[in-house]
Order: C-alpha cells, then sequence, then structure tokens
C-alpha cells in the first residue's frame, strides 16, 4: 500500500479562497464574528485532513472478478474491502480499478468489517491485460481534499475477444453424431428424476408443487439431449478482417456451448478436437484471445 | 421534503433566527423577511429536487443583500432571510451545499464588519455549527448506505462547531486592528450627520434603531453611569437643521479640580465630535490634538478605526454663571398655531425668571399630548406637522419642539446632541454605547445662569420607563454577548491566557505534574474513545440487538482467522466456518436463525436476546480456543 495522494477539489479551491479572504477581514478589522467564522473554516481544514488520512489507512483490497471477460462487455464482479481497524469506521469510499476506472462508491465500513462491493470491468480489446492496482479514493468529510490511496493488487486477466453473432450458421462437423450421446443432468432435457435440494443449485430448479408437498425443497433433475459436435473454423485473414473472424468465431463458441454441443476449434496452425465443458470452453476462448494481432 | 433531522434543526434553527431579528429590532419589514423564507420553503417543498438549487441559492443571496443595500430591509433581517434561504436549499437537496455555505458565510462576514450585532453574531455561530454538518452530510448521502448519515453529520457539524470556536478563542487578534477593507457604502447607517458640527432635524433617525456599539466607556464601576454623553451642542435653528453660531460652553482657560477624567474608546461612525459626560473641559491622548472650535464643539480627528482618548469634563451645575445671549432665544419663521400653543402653554409664565417651571410645563404637555416613534414622516415643516397634526416623532423633534415653545416664552435653551446609553449591568467595567443610543436633549439656563438638561422625550433617559421582564432578559444577553464576544480582543486575550497560566501553575503546584499529564492523557483518551466506539456503532446501521450481536460474532471469528468469503449470506457463512470449526459454526448458524426470525420471521426480538448473548459467549470461547490451537502450531488449529 502506498502512500495516499492528495489535492484540493474545486470546492476545495473556493473555500481556500473563502478562507483567506476571512482571514484577512478577521485580521484587518480584529472583529470577533468573522474570527468565529474563521475558527469554524480552519476546523474544517483540520478536520478534513486529519479525517481523510485516518480514513485510507489500514485498508485491504481485493477484487471479484467474473470468471470470464469478454472485450467491449461492462462484467459484473465487486471489491472486497476490509476496515482492519478495531475502532475507526472509514466512511465515503469510492472505490475503481487503477488502469479501468468504473468508480463505485462503498456503504460505511464499520471497523473490523469486510464489505463486498459491487463493481464493473469493461476491456475494448482482447488478450491479456495486467491489472496493478485498485484505487481507494476519499473526499469525507467535508469534500476538500481527494485523497486517494492505491493498494497494489497485480493480476493478469486474458480478456475474451468480443462474441459477434454468426453471419453463417455454425460449422457442423460432417463426421459428427458417433456415439457422443451420453446423458448428463441439464436445465433443457427430459425429467429424469426428483431429488433433495443440494447447496448450489439454482433456485429456478426448484420443483414447487413437490417441495410444498413435501415441506422441503425438491429439485427437478432433468436429461442433457445428446450433444451435437460442431467445429468452428477460423479463417486465415490479416487487419481487421482477422479480428472480426476472431470475434466471430467466439460467438460461435458462447453460442454453441450454450446450447450444449460439443465444441471444437480448427485454425490454420492448430486444431482442437471437440469436446464438452466449461474449461475446456474457455481453454479454447483464452488460446482466441491470445492470438497475435495481424497487420493489414 | 425529505424529513431528515438535519432539516428539522436547520429550518428550527433559522425560525429562531429569523424570530430573534424580528423580536429584536421590530418594525414591519420582518414579515418581508419572514415570508421570503416562507416562499423559499414552499418553493423547495415543491421541487425538493431542484436541480437549478445553485441558481436558487444565488437568488436567495441575492435578493435580500439587494433590498438591503436599497434600505427596504433591515440588515439583521436580510441576513435571517439570506440564512434561511440558503440553509434550506442546502439541506433540502442542493447539488453542492458550498457554494451556499460560501456565499452566507461571506454576508455574515460583511454584515459582522458592518454591524457587529447581536442577531449577527446568532447568525455567524448558526453557520458554524450548520455549515461542517451540511457539508458532511452532502458527502455521507453519496454513499449507497445511508443509514445513520443525519446522525453522524450532526455530530461532525457539532464536533467541527466547537473545534472551530475554540480555534476563533486562540487565533491571535490584531494588537491595533485597522480597517482595509472599506466599509460598506450603507448610505443610512453611515451618515453620522446629527452628531456633526451641524444636524438636520431628522438626522439621528436612522442611527436610532442601529445596536452597533459606538462608543465604550471606561467609567467608574462602582460609580453611577452618567445618563448623557454630550457630543454637538446646537443654538441656531432654521426650521429643519440645527447648528452652532456662538461659544455654547464657556471656555476653560485651566483644567479645574473640579474636572473628572473619563477614558472613551471611539469606533468609526460613532460621530464627528469628542463625548463627555459634562461640559469638555480638556481630551487626552489623540494625536493630532483635539480641539474646540468657535462654538465649543470639540471636533474628533478624522479617523478610519477605533481611537482612544480621556477627556476631562465638569458637571453642568459647576461651570461659571453664563448670562442669557440673544442666540439662545432664536426663533426661525414659525406656522402662527404654534405660537398661539406656546402662548397658550407659557403665556402666564416669565420666562426669563421661571425657565425650569416653564420646561416643567412643556414636558408634561408633550408627554400628555405626544408619543414616541422611532418612524419619520417626510414633511416640508417637520415641527409643525409634529406639534398640530401627528404629534409622534423620535427625540429630536421632541426636543426640537420644546425650545422652540420655551423660547417663544423667553427662556434661553440650547440643542445637545449625544448619546444616551442604556445603564450597564451589575459587575460590569465598561459602559458600551451603542449606535441607537443617539438622543436629542435640551439645556435650559436658569436665572442663575446656570445650565440644566431637559429631556422631553417620553421615555427617555432622564425620565425612563421600567423595563419589562424580556427587555431585561434581552439586555442581559446584549450585555453578556458585548463582553464575551465582542469584547474578547487583543488585550482580553492576552489576559486570559495570563489566567489560563496562572491557573495551571497554581494546579502543578499542589500535585505531580506527572500525575497530572497522566490524569489529563487519561481524560482526552477516554473521551475519544467514546467518541470513536459511538461512531463504531453508527456506522452498523439502525440494527437491532440480535442482528448487532450477529456481526460481532462475525467480526470475533474473523479476527481468529475463521472469516467466510463476504459474498455468502449467514447460513452458508455458518456452514463455511463450520467446515473449519463445528463448534463455532453451530454457534454462528443459530445465531444467524434467530437474526432471520427477527427479521424476516417477525419474531420478537427481547425474549431472545439472552440465547443469541449465550451463542456469542460461545463464538468467542471457540475464538479463543481456536487462537490459542494457532499459537501452539498449524495442526492444532485445524481440528476444531
Amino acid at each position: 500500500m502506498s502512500a495516499p495522494s492528495t489535492s484540493l477539489t474545486p470546492q476545495g479551491w473556493a473555500w481556500l479562497a473563502l478562507s483567506l479572504g476571512i482571514a484577512i477581514i478577521a485580521w484587518s478589522t480584529g472583529n470577533n464574528l468573522t474570527y468565529l467564522i474563521l475558527g469554524a473554516v480552519l476546523a474544517t481544514w483540520v478536520l478534513d485532513g486529519l479525517w481523510g488520512w485516518v480514513n485510507l489507512r489500514s485498508l485491504e483490497a481485493r477484487r471479484e472478478l467474473p470468471p470470464e471477460l469478454f472485450a467491449r462487455s461492462t462484467e459484473r464482479g465487486a471489491f472486497l474491502i476490509k476496515n482492519t481497524r478495531r475502532w475507526i469506521p472509514s466512511l465515503g469510499l469510492t472505490v475503481h480499478e487503477e488502469a479501468h476506472p468504473f468508480p463505485t462508491r462503498a456503504p460505511p465500513l464499520a471497523a473490523g468489517v469486510t464489505a463486498r462491493i459491487a463493481a464493473r470491468w469493461r476491456f475494448e480489446g482482447r488478450g491479456p491485460v495486467e491489472l496493478t492496482s485498485i484505487l481507494i479514493r476519499t473526499r469525507f468529510p467535508f469534500g476538500l481534499w481527494e485523497r486517494c490511496r492505491k493498494i497494489s493488487a497485480p493480476l493478469e486477466i486474458v480478456v475474451f475477444p468480443a462474441p459477434r453473432g454468426h453471419p453463417s450458421p455454425p460449422t457442423i462437423d460432417p463426421e459428427g453424431g458417433d456415439g457422443a450421446a451420453v446423458d448428463r443432468p441439464g436445465p433443457t432435457g427430459d425429467l429424469t428424476d426428483l431429488r433433495n435440494y443440494r447447496q448450489g443449485d439454482a433456485p429456478r430448479h426448484i420443483h414447487w408443487p413437490t417441495s410444498a408437498r413435501v415441506g422441503r425443497p425438491i429439485v427437478v433433475q432433468r436429461s442433457e439431449p445428446h450433444p451435437t459436435r460442431v467445429i468452428v473454423v477460423v479463417r486465415d485473414l490479416s487487419g481487421q478482417a482477422w479480428e472480426t473472424e476472431i470475434s466471430r468465431a467466439c460467438g460461435e463458441i458462447v453460442d454453441a456451448a450454450r446450447r450444449g454441443h460439443q465444441i471444437g476449434l480448427r485454425l490454420a496452425e492448430r486444431y482442437f478436437p471437440p469436446s464438452q465443458g466449461a474449461s475446456y470452453r474457455r481453454s479454447l476462448l483464452d488460446h482466441l484471445a491470445r492470438l497475435p494481432r495481424r497487420a493489414p | 421534503m425529505r424529513h431528515d433531522p438535519l432539516v428539522a434543526t436547520s429550518a428550527l434553527t433559522m425560525s429562531l433566527g429569523g424570530l430573534g431579528a424580528i423580536a429584536t429590532l421590530g418594525g414591519p419589514s420582518p414579515w418581508i423577511a419572514f415570508g421570503a423564507a416562507i416562499g423559499t420553503m414552499l418553493g423547495l417543498y415543491l421541487r425538493p429536487r431542484w436541480r437549478h438549487a445553485g441558481l436558487m441559492s444565488l437568488a436567495a443571496f441575492t435578493l435580500p443583500a439587494a433590498l438591503w443595500t436599497f434600505e427596504v430591509l433591515p440588515l439583521a433581517h436580510a441576513l435571517a432571510t439570506v440564512l434561511a434561504g440558503l440553509l434550506l436549499t442546502t439541506a433540502l437537496g442542493e447539488r453542492a451545499p458550498t457554494t451556499s455555505a460560501i456565499l452566507t458565510a461571506s454576508m455574515i462576514a460583511l454584515a459582522a464588519t458592518h454591524s457587529p450585532t447581536l442577531p449577527v453574531g446568532i447568525a455567524a455561530i448558526v453557520w458554524c455549527m450548520a455549515t461542517p454538518s451540511t457539508l458532511a452530510l452532502h458527502q455521507l448521502h453519496r454513499s449507497p448506505d445511508r443509514s445513520g448519515s443525519e446522525s453522524l453529520a450532526l455530530v461532525v457539524g457539532f464536533g467541527t462547531g466547537v473545534l472551530g470556536i475554540t480555534l476563533a478563542a486562540v487565533l491571535p487578534r490584531p494588537p491595533n486592528p485597522s480597517p482595509v477593507v472599506p466599509t460598506l457604502q450603507v448610505p443610512s447607517a453611515q451618515r453620522t450627520v446629527g452628531l456633526a458640527s451641524s444636524g438636520d432635524l431628522g438626522a439621528l433617525a436612522p442611527l436610532l434603531d442601529d445596536p452597533t456599539p459606538a462608543l465604550r466607556v471606561f467609567a467608574d464601576p462602582d460609580g453611577v453611569d452618567p445618563p448623557l454623553l454630550r457630543g454637538a451642542i446646537y443654538d441656531h435653528f432654521d426650521g429643519t437643521r440645527w447648528r452652532s453660531t456662538a461659544s455654547l460652553d464657556q471656555p476653560q482657560t485651566h483644567r479645574p479640580a473640579s474636572a473628572r477624567a473619563t477614558r472613551i474608546e471611539q469606533r468609526p461612525g460613532a460621530g464627528e465630535v469628542i463625548f463627555g459626560p459634562g461640559a469638555l473641559v480638556a481630551v487626552d491622548g489623540l494625536s493630532p490634538e483635539a480641539l474646540p472650535d468657535t462654538a465649543g464643539v470639540w471636533h474628533a480627528p478624522a479617523r478610519t478605526q477605533t481611537m482612544s482618548y480621556t477627556v476631562w469634563t465638569v458637571p453642568l451645575e459647576l461651570l461659571e454663571p453664563q448670562s442669557p445671549d440673544s442666540a439662545l432665544l432664536q426663533l426661525p419663521e414659525l406656522d402662527p398655531q404654534i405660537s398661539e400653543l406656546a402662548h397658550e402653554l407659557l403665556g402666564d409664565l416669565d420666562g426669563a425668571r421661571q425657565p425650569l417651571v416653564a420646561a416643567q410645563r412643556v414636558e408634561r404637555w408633550l408627554a400628555q399630548n405626544t408619543r414616541h416613534t422611532l418612524s419619520l414622516r417626510p414633511s416640508k415643516d417637520p415641527i409643525a406637522d409634529f406639534l398640530l397634526d401627528h404629534r409622534e416623532g423620535h427625540c429630536e423633534l421632541h426636543a426640537t419642539a420644546a425650545a422652540l415653545l420655551l423660547r417663544g416664552a423667553g427662556v434661553p435653551t440650547r440643542m445637545v446632541h449625544g448619546y444616551a446609553p442604556e445603564p450597564r449591568r451589575q459587575g460590569e467595567g465598561v459602559l458600551t454605547v451603542r449606535r441607537g443610543n443617539a438622543h436629542a436633549w435640551l439645556e435650559v439656563l436658569d436665572a442663575t445662569g446656570r445650565w440644566h438638561p431637559i429631556d422631553p422625550t417620553p421615555g427617555g433617559p432622564l425620565r425612563p420607563a421600567p423595563p419589562t421582564r424580556l427587555a431585561q432578559i434581552g439586555h442581559e444577553i446584549e450585555g453578556a454577548f458585548d463582553r464575551g464576544v465582542l469584547g474578547y480582543d487583543h488585550d482580553a486575550q492576552r489576559r486570559v491566557a495570563d489566567h489560563m497560566l496562572s491557573l495551571a501553575g497554581r494546579v502543578l503546584a499542589f500535585g505531580s505534574p506527572a500525575g497530572l499529564l497522566a490524569l489529563g492523557l487519561g481524560a482526552v483518551a477516554i473521551l475519544l474513545g467514546a467518541l470513536l466506539r459511538w461512531l463504531s456503532g453508527r456506522t452498523l446501521g439502525r440494527q437491532g440487538p440480535i442482528a448487532r450481536t450477529h456481526t460481532r460474532a462475525r467480526q470475533v471469528l474473523a479476527r481468529a482467522g475463521l472469516e467466510p468469503p463476504a459474498s455468502l449470506p449467514p447460513l452458508d457463512a455458518a456452514g463455511w466456518i463450520a467446515e473449519r470449526h463445528a463448534t463455532a459454526g453451530a454457534a454462528l448458524r443459530e445465531l444467524a436463525w434467530l437474526h432471520y426470525q427477527v427479521r424476516y420471521g417477525g419474531a420478537e426480538e427481547a425474549p431472545l436476546i439472552p440465547d443469541a448473548r449465550d451463542l456469542l459467549r460461545k463464538v468467542r470461547r471457540a475464538a479463543r480456543h481456536t487462537e490459542r490451537d494457532k499459537a501452539r502450531g498449524p495442526k492444532a488449529a485445524l481440528v476444531g
């Protein structure tokens, strides 16, 4: 955690002008009422300085990023901010990523409490991105100073290409349908069973009439329809057309995965055989994201 | 309209401030101020989140300021209106309260330099206490969780206000303040005619409702206050203006033994002449030296700052006898009905031989037939208008009318302009004389050649009406304000500092310094701890006891290293902990269930509190064991 940087806000500059004006009037006239105002103005400076300094001390921050980040898409995640002090709360905090500022206001943080603050990330281009620091700002209590503390939280993430709608239907492997039909539980197939609710089950899978009858939550279990094999082919292009091709391929992979298909990927230099599963899908997207850019 | 405590406090304070201003100064114009404030409130009620609230603040500042400049509103009422408008605008939803705060502070500062009165003092104190709250509330309202922000803002504002007043007390005062800032050009209050070498009839009127301190008289603390401070003395009246044409006090070639010294501080705007509680014979302490003119009036050297001087005065009754001068019987061209009235009143008296009897008769007639008022009625012949038509006016009209009636009967008289201060409260060493104490009265020459002051104004200082209980309270407050706020200058600051040092010395002499230091530090630590504890509690929001107990349990476990991900709801968090520490997890699960029962199940909270406390104790015990195990080794810590 680095030392906080401090800058005067526009309101602070106006307040400074007021302070100087009142100080001149007070000193030149010796009028006690203007001294009263001067005292209050100075008190705001003192408290704003002290409180703002204390406000940013002993804070810990980390990210809760969404599992997948796509380019040109705003993804939701969270910052976890912990106030490690025993007594003093932190108030009026604003949190954002250093390089990608989507400032988010934090609720009051009592001493020893961790708050989860919903945040958003958006990246314009695909590929690996290095996140360096989380910035925590505060203008509390009077908004005269803005203090900013940089908490180092280096992390490399991979931003997947922006998924584009597919102008042509996804390429279907002509050799598909060779016995990959395995019944898998899923949300859209035929009803196969009813079972007790387990932690992590989506509430929309609860069968409410049965749950009401037996007095505990019961979840519907369905079979997945036989998966189809899909091979996404990436044509060998260059320049902007290459980027568009990658985005199209990404869109097809996302769409096919959503439909429960087995997905393969064919590039000029490499072939990924069709398979299923979230991690396999992510590895395909990761490969697409890391493909080098090509000059026109 | 948001019904939060700050709005209510601001509205209440402003209403009290406005009422205070109305009660202090009276007159019809306060209702304009009150109406403007009500109008602002209604406007904000209809549009509490108006986007152009900043513009409205500017209007709320400019309009009363303009009304004050054009003398439609008195200063205090303009200020009350500005405060009401700006603070309510701010509290009710303006986006940038700093603008309002700066405008208000500027207005109060200018008003304070112009007229440091009690209403302006109240306005300054209100600003000091309310502005930090407003600024802090603005910041707190940006947070997604606003619970408790109003109370916190009030605490922050109060703390800042107290610190501000403390700072104001210790900030060094200039030893010799000289106004660099030009005094405001307000025609009515700035003019000092009437307290100069000539005075238009009615010139005192604008001063009569101005409570700005003009003089400080360092009189004998145990002595009797001088009822009148003489300044300008006139003998010639031309129908609308008094002026001096002859030497009115016998010039003194030496300082007589009967002369008494009185130290006076005279502020700018108090007048162009020197004031004293009798006939002036000498003035010390002024450079260039003050000298009397040919008419015997002592003129003050032109100053833009407070001047301090010592006057040597002789009581009128101890002056050398003076022979009647024809100038003291001069009369302008009068309405014949006034001459008839004078004849009717005093026709049976010989004015030269019975001047005091004639004066008493005129006083009685004026008391029975005229009324005292501060309002001024424009007229080409003000005396005829006063005596024959309306029969109401202020001290100048009463004194002038009496002078003309007496002169008509052959009684030598002269007009005196000065101050008639209100008597000091018990224990006050300094007599504060305000502009509003400006007064006009007569001096009548008796048959032996001695002057006698006569005040024909009903309720004047020589014949005061008994003050009401409310007026006494008002005087007490004003006295405290004068002593505690306005009188706290460079010398007072030094006196307080010396007193504090000597007090500290005495205390240190009785106890050991180390013990006293520890005592002081302990007291500060207790206060600070209580404040932080309270603040910590406030930021937990308005949780009930069960929810607070649950939060405490989570905090205790987090300190022991059992901190589930913040995204987990309470029951899942308890499950997460149970996987690592069965006892603590079970207790926390029970606590979470209690919390759910209260929050969602509508269960009554009070009967569940003992159970919740038991569970918190269990959690604490488990956390202590975990910490102990952790200290023994990593394996033991995982056993739970």
